[in-house]
């Protein structure tokens, strides 16, 4: 029998102790977890938001490519709408246009400005004009107010556009004004004193228009070398026909009407008869009221050597017709692909223009247009056909804010390559969208992106007058200076007109040249298309009738031919006409290209 | 106690099944528990699909649960849907839940479906007792059910007065709930009918703000991108490529963006997220003429025939297609057939004209 094991009595103990720290500890960690499981907060996903990559703004290198000169020229003016009277009448959106006119031949490009109107009598309902100016360019910048000397202190009705022609073929340019209710030809004649004056030749021309007329564009329709006029009509409105219209943003009682309140009228279209009088014709056109007229451009758009004809319209369909001879114009903008946008809408279209963007040769159409729609580009790619590239070329990433009105292509920095410009400016005095009513011109730099033209927004570039908001309106595009680089006046409705000089030459060593092109017998050439070899390019120009908004811009043409200055062989070809070439012309100097003559003249001095 | 003994071995199995049973139950509870705490936080933050998907853990560990039940139908409704909810509520009656619950939840599922009666009336009650505890979800369902009834009739405009009075209706919401995902919501709610009354420039403020407090908000920065785009098309991008960072596979974000991308002049990127959107969807009528548009830029008509064509198989009677073949085929040489679209087109436009001037027109 063996001895009993002596009992280690510490052990059971232990034991407990050690069964009683398990049971804790699991109580312990199954409470936390259980408290962790019920009591913690499940976070969302809180990566933090994307914030938007700011767009890098565009770079500003060297000096401003303009410069606001109207200080020192003399230029005090401006154009009123009457606006005042708070009759809120959609009379007063539509402000006033800038004529460049060398009126009195000394190879400078005088200025005519449209003085708009005002509302008189006890019931402020009497429509009145406000005086139009003409600035006689001295040179070195410097304008003097010729009004008076220049036959052209009348009274004025309310006026919007102007037009330049010479419409008798006399050598020297008339002047059209249109507005409401009225239109004024005014005949360029001698004065007497070896200067010139203008006539009013409105009645004894039979030039009678009693609605509302706004763009009008020249060019010779039916090959008889005698200018014939296309006038743009608004709308029916009148006092008699004034809607009250609710404003546009909420709480806002009153605003200006849109066009959809009225009804369009029906465009004139003047048949020159031989430089004497002018006859309506639209009615033998077929022509319906079927736009809300506000800008007209007259070129060669298919290349047959005729000028057609085409038609900015407001919140209508734009009109193109074709010149096919013989007073037969059809009208083929839906077909030609040049009526609508994209998304098949009518556009508020004010300004136009046309030009050579893509170095295709061909004319593409270019409009400004109201907010909410894109500015539109209708490139032309041949037989008759326009594609809207506004997405394409860059003109979109603008966005829909804008309401532009006058324009133009213009080869700012003398690439060769055209750039546009825009005078913007709202319509209604508190717009949708929370807009603001001034907004600031835009300038389109033309280059290249993957291979393809593309316009991309340096307004920066051009200085101060592209930063500041304005009502702007009229626009003209001309050389005043005769130094190759294109300047600009801008006429922003109750705020003055802006003279812009192009210094763009101090950072960007071009060379240019301009050609003058004078008709045989001095026909109209208004059609006529200008090419320029210059380096295995072809640079290629249109005169046109007409253009930008309300306005009349330089009728010589500019070709930038880069650094390199080099240019070759200038082929003219004529409207209703032969093409003409010349060789050997030298850059950086205006030349006058006559039809028939061989030899070229060359112009003026450079300032 | 002798530790090895057969008795204390028997009795630590019993103890160990009873614990075992006990810890069973207690982590069904705690489990649900969990997961319904964490669907109530995902619903603050209105994160319906994550608060389903909580709610359906704790149905799993408990059918029977009431409260988890009924919480599971109002989120499948919140949701949008409606039949899930709806079989919630059958489930919910089954069990036996409160008929007085159950009659106002299924009002709510068909006030949110769209019956623009009990829409009516719901609004009226919170007219009337704007501090009831009822009255938040009385709001979001006459708010989203009117929303409905817009979506149904697509194009359709309703009268200013009642805007106005949805309008106030987000408003109450907004003074309610004060969270920063309701308060985004309700922000949401009211850029809608700002929109829809014409007033986009406090539609874009709210869905600024909205964007601010949620970031995260799909809607708020697609109505913002989708509002900003004609204005600056650049900012939408930046909106729009932040929703694609987070739902690459959202068409809403990728379609729009191709489209903002095209007006910034950027084919290439349009191009390639469009061919992303047809992958997903074949169908998808705006990429197909979007795709078309794109090749008619690049003057390819051949290549354009093809996305035309399969977009006007599908809206023959939209005018943008029927013009955009037009201008294809007359770029192609194809005058004749190009004029068939072209009338086409036309006659689209004068009959859609007609119907909009015509107070007697009817469909």
């Amino acid at each position: 029998m063996t001895a009993p094991q002596p009992v280690d009595v510490k052990t059971p103990r232990r034991r407990k102790r050690a069964w009683l720290l398990v049971l804790v500890a699991l109580a312990v960690l199954g409470g936390g977890a259980v408290y962790w499981m019920t009591n913690s907060r499940h976070e969302a996903d809180d990566r933090p938001a994307d914030p938007p990559p700011a767009d890098p703004p565009v770079p500003v290198s060297g000096r401003p490519w303009f410069r606001d000169v109207t200080e020192e020229s003399g230029v005090r003016f401006t154009c009123r709408n009457g606006e005042e009277a708070d009759n809120f009448t959609i009379l007063e959106s539509l402000g006033g246009g800038v004529g460049l006119i060398d009126y009195d031949g000394d190879g400078l490009l005088d200025l005519f400005l449209i003085g708009g109107g005002y509302f008189d009598g006890p019931d402020r309902k009497q429509i009145k004009g406000h005086s139009c100016k003409l600035y006689r360019n001295l040179g070195n910048w410097k304008f003097k107010d010729v009004t008076r000397e220049a036959g052209l202190d009348v009274p004025w009705f309310y006026t919007h556009g102007v037009a330049v022609a010479d419409y008798d073929r006399d050598g020297w340019p008339d002047l059209l004004v249109t507005g409401y209710g009225r239109l004024a030809l005014f005949h360029n004649e001698p004065d007497g004193q070896g200067g010139r004056h203008f006539v009013d030749v409105t009645e004894k021309a039979g030039l009678r228009d009693d609605l509302w007329a706004t763009s009008a564009g020249w060019a010779d329709l039916d090959g008889d070398g005698f200018p014939d006029l296309y006038v743009c009509h608004y709308v029916d409105w009148s006092f008699a026909n004034d809607p009250v219209c609710p404003g546009y943003v909420a709480g806002v009682k009153r605003d200006v009407c849109a066009p959809e309140m009225f009804k369009p009228l029906v465009h004139a279209l003047f048949r020159n008869e031989k430089g004497k009088t002018f006859r309506n014709v639209a009615a033998e056109q077929g022509f319906k009221a079927a736009g809300n007229g506000l800008g007209v451009v007259l070129a060669d758009l298919n290349g047959d050597g005729r000028p057609d004809i085409y038609v900015a319209n407001d919140a209508t369909r734009k009109l193109l017709y074709f010149n096919r001879g013989g007073w037969k114009l059809e009208e083929l903008a839906v077909r030609a692909g040049a009526a609508v946008d994209e998304a098949g809408r009518p556009q508020g279209s004010m300004g136009v223009d046309v030009g050579d963007y893509d170095g295709s040769g061909r004319p593409s159409l270019w409009l400004t247009n109201f907010q909410g729609d894109m500015h539109a580009l209708y490139r032309n790619l041949g037989q008759e056909t326009f594609r809207h590239q506004s997405q394409a070329a860059g003109i979109a990433a603008l966005g829909q804010t804008w309401v532009g009105f006058g324009t133009g292509f213009i080869d700012v920095d003398n690439d060769g390559w055209e750039d546009l410009v825009i005078a913007n400016g709202h319509v209604m005095r508190q717009p949708a969208w929370g807009l603001p009513m001034k907004q600031r011109p835009v300038l389109l730099h033309n280059g290249e992106q993957k291979g393809r033209r593309f316009f991309k927004d340096v307004s920066p570039q051009g200085g101060a007058f592209f930063q500041t908001p304005a009502v702007g309106r009229g626009l003209a595009v001309g050389d005043l200076d005769n130094d190759g680089w294109p300047d600009l006046v801008v006429s922003n409705t109750n705020g003055g007109v802006v003279l812009l000089r192009n210094e763009a030459a101090a950072d960007n060593p071009a060379s240019w040249m301009g050609v003058k092109l004078v008709g045989r017998g001095h026909r109209d050439v208004v059609g006529a298309t200008v090419i320029l070899e210059a380096e295995g390019r072809q640079l290629t120009r249109f005169a046109r009738g007409g253009g930008s908004y309300l306005s009349a811009g330089d009728p010589r043409l500019l070709f930038g031919l880069g650094p390199s200055g080099k240019a070759g062989r200038v082929t003219v070809k004529w409207s209703w006409g032969e093409s003409q070439s010349w060789d050997g012309l030298a850059p950086n100097q205006y030349w006058e290209l006559r039809e028939g003559e061989a030899e070229p003249r060359r112009l003026g001095t450079r300032e | 106690m002798r530790l090895g003994g057969k008795r204390t071995w028997i009795t630590l199995a019993v103890l160990l099944l009873l614990l075992a049973g006990a810890a069973y139950w207690a982590g069904l509870h705690v489990w649900g528990s969990y997961h319904y705490r964490a669907a109530e936080q995902a619903l603050e933050r209105r994160d319906f699909p994550e608060a389903a998907g909580h709610l359906k853990k704790c149905l799993d560990a408990s059918p029977s649960d009431l409260t988890w039940r009924l919480a599971a139908a109002q989120t499948a409704r919140r949701q949008g849907e409606y039949n899930e909810a709806l079989e919630h509520l059958a489930a919910y009656q089954q069990e036996g839940g409160s008929a007085e619950a159950l009659a106002r939840e299924r009002k709510l599922v068909e006030a949110q479906r769209g019956d623009q009666a009990l829409i009516d009336q719901l609004l009226t009650s919170c007219e009337q007792r704007p501090e009831a505890l009822e009255t938040p979800a009385a709001l979001e369902t006459a708010i989203e059910g009117f929303r409905n009834v817009l979506r149904a009739a697509a194009g359709a405009k309703p009268p200013p007065q009642y805007l106005a009075r949805l309008r106030r209706a987000a408003d109450l919401w907004l003074r309610l709930r004060t969270g920063p995902a309701d308060q985004a919501q309700g922000l949401v709610w009211r850029a809608d009918f700002l929109k829809r009354a014409d007033d986009r420039r406090a539609a874009v403020a709210d869905l600024r703000r909205a964007v601010e407090l949620d970031p995260q908000h799909f809607e708020a920065r697609l109505e913002l991108a989708t509002l900003v785009a004609p204005e600056d098309p650049r900012e939408a991008a930046d909106h729009l490529e932040a929703l694609r960072r987070r739902h690459p596979d959202d068409n809403r974000a990728r379609f729009l963006l191709a489209l903002v991308r095209r007006s910034l002049g950027q084919p290439d990127e349009a191009r390639q997220l469009l061919d992303e959107v047809l992958a997903s969807e074949p169908g998808h009528a705006g990429a197909l003429l979007a795709r078309g548009q794109l090749a008619l830029d690049a003057q390819q008509p051949a290549e354009a025939e093809r996305w035309l064509r399969r977009a006007w198989t599908l809206e023959p009677e939209e005018p943008e297609t029927n013009l955009a073949l037009s201008d294809c085929l007359k770029m192609a040489g194809q005058a004749d057939e190009a004029k068939t679209f072209e009338d086409r087109f036309l006659r689209i436009k004068a009959q859609r004209a007609r119907k909009a001037t015509d107070p007697t027109h009817r469909d």
